[in-house]
């Protein structure tokens, strides 16, 4: 249906609603718009469609139609109608009953353009010629194997990739909301609802390699449906709030596995080590690989709740809630330990069985559960005029009931069998929070002071309890009514119980060696090499090497905003300052800090009523500090392997913008303009003769950092100029221009195969954009 | 947490509801409560305020009983010394009034589903009024009578930080239009932290993410615990919201021996002299895509 047909639908609609309003409380507005776009775009960057869509030519960007008649209300809206991001909404009722629904499109575009030697046969199947394959494979296994290196193999699919499939990729997101409200008295509501969720396109499938040295970069066919019903009850009396409601929410993907060739193999074969393939080291490995995409699941969520007014003149609440949840996954099929025909206990002793065989798994599927179970009371009174007092209980409990499964071994790349016993492991967790806040009135001051304790409880990481305690002050100053200033401060240490550090790493390995993980390894006990090792991290007797999760760590948290609103308060002047602190401050490895600053200072106008102006200005900065170790096949034990990673993010942003009416009833003109920069620079440090600085001397060049690690620029300027020409109708001109820059230290620009890697390259990048729109508007 | 040690703070909670209870008697507070008044007609009102009149009686606040009185007050008086000597009489005006009592009169009829649990969230114990957000006459929003067209105009006149994240690369379809802060956050509430609309995060996220509810055979302790040890959920520079970027995110953790703790500086990155694929495109993830978890039998390392 095109935009104009289907405004003259609406207006069907609006004359079907029934003859005009008969009665002063009945009423029926609207409204239409309908207009013409012109784009002008430089590049085929996804970036400007990201999440929405801008049509050249005919559009409708919005109705909406709603009214009374007697005690019936009805309320149709829609924007942006036929477009990728259309949206519906319709509200039909009275006080006893009410259906509401909504049907939104939300598309994300991920990047355009993508180059891949492989064709979609079938939905979720990957291929390419098998001539083309053969040809690969001859040439390879044909040339000298010290000769194949990535100048070989970019020279054999260079002309190939030139004549390679584009693909956008590209996922719609469809999305139903039916709801009816049911309010038989004042006090009793209920509310049955059904959602539905198609998500169809393709994304980006990382993870379909064949070896470290042979990843194959695909777009991943989504085709997902998520589904709930819902069933909420309420009841309100004097006394209070008492609430019900149980949802049944399920998940099921129409594509179980993706299937992809290998581009250099056409008949499959093991190899020693996947490592390489194929590169001098190794040529072999299978001539296509699976991949078990997301399986369907379902959830059970039930909950009750009430909230008491115990006492009304103090104002005193007490608020329980408990909900009890069901999570399984015990539908999809495993796919099988590998594609790859060759493993076979013939070919490569180490393994078992056949492969390929999905009989030889432990289990056809998995009988995944996961029960949770949280409860939660609140309380708050006023027990004094200028006193209120708060305090929070929360507990939130998950309980894994997976079965857990052993594996005799894996395929590594569905190139060769691992003999490496596996276990699954079910982790869940256990989190409580109590939190309370005093606050005291003095007049024109209000003061608040708190404290909050965050405990989890894990099971199968490194530390069986981690428990957070802060203290919190607030306050807010009032200097009559043109002054308001509101800070807060918060003070936290974390620490943690029970570390057995080497789980962090073992816990799914059924015969655990030597911890291979810096952060594994353990304090004592360890053999002499272990022991040298955790000397040099150079921190005493107390573990340093924990993950950042779990780490001891202090918090500091400073934020404070005034807003001025000086004279007849037609003005409003606001500076606000938030700073956030974490510090891992007995960490050696791993992630060391992570700091947050931000200013900003905004103000607005509106010296009458034809006139409005507006202007903010916000910058902030993010330090994270990092440390690793390079190792080799052992960890290593020099602190000349270390390596640092300082992250500084500064970012600029402001915007401005104002509305004004040039002359009332009839000419108006709309102004906005956005900017936003960020600077991002990784500085980089590691001593001179460690490994990573004589990994790059023969390169000829030194430890080297990112400068240009995350850095953006957007540009977006806005503008409307309107004409009333009649009571009902607006004539409006206006349009947009954009600019987005990025460059980004992980993204590849026009290079689809580099050392190692075939990748889609989609475009994502910088564009320039300019839209100019005429709109007509009609109110009734 | 065993049961002895959740009485602790259970005990906190009712010992504070029993002494506060019982104290409370001489403290007096006015609670708003809707009074009967005599009947008057709206189209009095309409005749000096029908622009206010014409857009409250759009909306469900046009069906109350009492009309204006509901929230106005008594408007006998007002009426009358506007009839007798043609200036108006004293009526409540919710524009002057201070934030608790503004409060109090619209909590007389709203304090119940999203908002029956206002009392002593963040925002009330900041003085925030409901018409802070909300306007009865002026609204601009085609839902929940906001003061703003959309909910995030509103929110980051106190949240700035907020409206600076939405506008990086990275970002959920707030600036777009297709998602609110209201998707995820209950501004009313006082019960959960940080005002989300789940139990808890991870349940949140999976909302709209159900395909990685799992459970998984190989899952990945913290992304089962809390998505936002990885992803900032508000806007990022870094793709897929991280928090930092990959590798690097991923070394936070994983410090292992050869790929794992090795140094991947400018040298490797996507203009660099030697590039790898272990730190450009989807770095980590070129390989170990099931991040938040896998159900392949030969993935315990979280790849395919």
């Amino acid at each position: 249906m095109k935009p104009t047909l289907f405004i003259a639908a609406i207006v069907t609609l609006a004359a079907a609603t029934g003859p005009l309003p008969a009665t002063a409380e009945d009423f029926q507005t609207g409204e239409v718009n309908l207009g013409v776009n012109q784009l002008n775009v430089d590049t085929d960057s996804s970036k400007f469609l990201e999440y929405r869509d801008v049509p050249s030519g005919v559009v409708a960007p919005y109705f909406r139609l709603f009214g009374q008649k007697g005690d019936f209300r009805y309320d149709f809206l829609g924007s942006n109608i036929r477009q990728d991001d259309q949206r519906y909404r319709v509200k039909l009722g009275n006080d006893k009953i009410r259906v509401e629904g909504d049907y939104n499109e939300i598309p994300h575009r991920f990047g355009n353009d993508g180059h891949t030697l492989l064709q979609e046969t079938s939905e979720g199947v990957w291929q390419l010629s098998n001539t083309l394959q053969g040809a690969f494979q001859g040439a390879i296994t044909a040339a000298p194997r010290p000769s194949v290196n990535y100048a070989f193999l970019s020279k054999l699919v260079g002309p190939s990739l030139d004549a390679a499939n584009h693909v956008d990729l590209k996922l719609e997101r469809e999305r139903g909301n039916v709801a009816v409200r049911l309010t038989p008295t004042k006090a009793f509501d209920v509310r049955v609802t059904y959602f539905h969720e198609r998500r169809v396109g393709d994304r980006s499938a990382s993870g379909t390699s064949f070896g470290f040295g042979n990843v194959v970069e695909l777009p991943e066919t989504v085709h997902y449906v998520t589904q709930d019903f819902g069933a909420e009850a309420q009841y309100n009396g004097s006394w209070g709030v008492v609430r019900a409601g149980l949802h049944y929410n399920w998940f099921n993907n129409g594509i179980e596995s993706l299937s992809f060739d290998n581009p250099f193999r056409v008949t499959d074969s093991t190899d020693a080590s996947a490592y390489t393939a194929p590169g001098s080291g190794s040529i072999g490995g299978p001539s296509h690989g699976l991949m078990a995409l997301p399986p369907d699941n379902k959830a059970w969520v039930g909950n009750v709740g009430a909230t008491f007014k115990l006492h009304e003149p103090t104002r005193t609440r007490l608020n329980v809630d408990a909900s009890y949840g069901d999570f399984t996954q015990d539908q999809s099929p495993f796919i099988p330990y590998t594609t790859n025909t060759a493993i076979t206990p013939t070919s490569n002793p180490a393994a078992p069985f056949v492969a390929a065989n999905p009989a030889n798994l432990p289990a056809q599927h998995l009988d995944g559960k996961i029960k949770r179970t949280s409860f939660a009371a609140t309380f708050t009174s006023r027990p004094a005029d200028k006193l209120s007092v708060n305090a929070r209980f929360r507990l939130y409990e998950t309980t894994n009931d997976t079965t857990r499964l052993s594996f005799p071994g894996y395929t590594r790349f569905d190139g060769v069998w691992e003999a490496i016993p596996r276990i699954s492991v079910p982790y869940d967790y256990k989190n409580q929070r109590f939190d309370a806040t005093a606050n005291y009135d003095f007049g024109e001051v209000t003061l608040e002071a708190g404290y909050r304790h965050t405990g989890f409880d894990r099971s199968y990481r490194e530390t069986e309890k981690t428990k957070e305690n802060a203290f919190v002050a607030a306050a807010i100053l009032r200097g009559g009514s043109w002054a308001l200033l509101r800070a807060s401060y918060e003070k936290g240490t974390r620490g943690y119980e029970g570390l057995e550090i080497e789980r962090s790493e073992d816990g799914s390995q059924v015969k655990p060696g030597a911890p291979a993980n810096l952060l594994a390894i353990p304090a004592e006990g360890g053999g002499p090499v272990i022991e040298k090792t955790y000397a040099s991290f150079g921190c005493g007797g107390s573990p340093c090497n924990i993950r950042f999760d779990q780490a001891h760590k202090k918090v500091d948290k400073i934020g404070a905003n005034l807003q001025l609103t000086p004279g007849n308060g037609n003005a409003t002047f606001a500076v606000g300052y938030f700073r956030t602190n974490d510090d891992y401050d007995q960490s050696r490895y791993g992630l060391l800090s992570a700091k947050y600053d931000t200013v900003t200072v905004e103000a607005d106008w509106s010296p009458g009523e034809k006139t409005s102006v507006y202007a903010f200005y916000t910058y902030e900065k993010q330090v994270d500090a990092q440390r690793g170790r390079q190792s080799g096949a052992a960890v290593s034990f020099t602190t000349l392997d270390d390596w640092t990673s300082n992250v500084n993010d500064k970012t600029n942003s402001f915007g401005a913008g104002g509305k004004f009416t040039l002359k009332p009833e009839k000419w108006y003109l709309d102004l906005f303009g956005r900017y936003q920069e960020v600077n991002g620079n990784n500085d980089i440090a590691s001593p001179t003769g460690g490994a990573p600085e004589l990994a790059r001397r023969p390169l000829k060049v030194g430890i080297t950092g990112i400068p240009a690690y995350d850095d953006t620029k957007i540009w977006t300027l806005n503008a409307e100029l309107r004409y009333q020409f009649a009571k009902a109708w607006t004539f409006g001109l206006g349009g947009f221009y954009e600019e987005y820059t990025i460059s980004d230290s992980n993204s590849l620009v026009n290079q689809h195969y580099v050392p190692g890697s075939f990748f889609l390259v989609a475009n994502d990048g910088d564009y320039k954009a300019k839209v100019g729109y005429v709109r007509v508007s009609y109110r009734w | 947490m065993s049961g002895h040690r959740m009485v602790v703070p259970l005990a906190v909670l009712g010992f504070l509801a029993v002494g506060v209870v019982s104290r409370g008697q001489t403290v007096a507070v006015t609670a708003p409560k809707p009074e009967t008044h005599a009947a008057f007609d709206v189209a009095d009102c309409k005749t000096c305020h029908e622009e206010a009149v014409t857009a409250v009686q759009r909306t469900r606040h046009g069906g109350l009983e009492q009309q204006c009185a509901s929230c106005h007050g008594p408007l006998d008086e007002h009426l009358k010394s506007n009839l007798e000597k043609g200036e108006p009489g004293p009526v409540i005006k919710l524009s002057k009034a201070s934030a608790g009592d503004i409060n109090k009169t619209c909590l007389g009829c709203h304090e119940k589903a999203n908002q029956a649990n206002w009392a002593g969230s963040t925002h009330d114990r900041r003085k925030l009024a409901c018409t802070s957000c909300h306007s009865i006459h002026e609204y601009k929003s085609d839902h929940a009578q906001l003061k703003t067209a959309r909910d995030s105009e509103n929110c980051f006149t106190c949240h700035p930080a907020m409206r600076a994240k939405s506008l990086r690369t990275s970002h959920h379809p707030l600036r777009e239009g297709k998602i609110e802060c209201a998707s995820c956050h209950n501004p009313h509430d006082s019960t959960r932290p940080k005002m989300i609309k789940a139990e808890w995060t991870t349940e949140l996220c999976l909302g709209c993410h159900t395909e990685k509810r799992g459970p998984f055979l190989w899952e990945h302790a913290p992304v089962r615990e809390n998505c936002v040890l990885c992803h900032d959920p508000h806007g990022s520079n870094h793709d897929k919201l991280l928090v930092a970027k990959l590798p690097f995110l991923c070394q936070r953790c994983h410090l292992n021996t050869r790929h794992p703790g090795t140094l991947y500086d400018g040298t490797n990155s996507a203009s660099g002299v030697n590039i790898t694929n272990r730190a450009v495109e989807h770095a980590c993830k070129n390989c170990h895509q099931n991040v938040h978890g896998g159900n392949a039998p030969s993935g315990p390392y979280l790849g395919r």
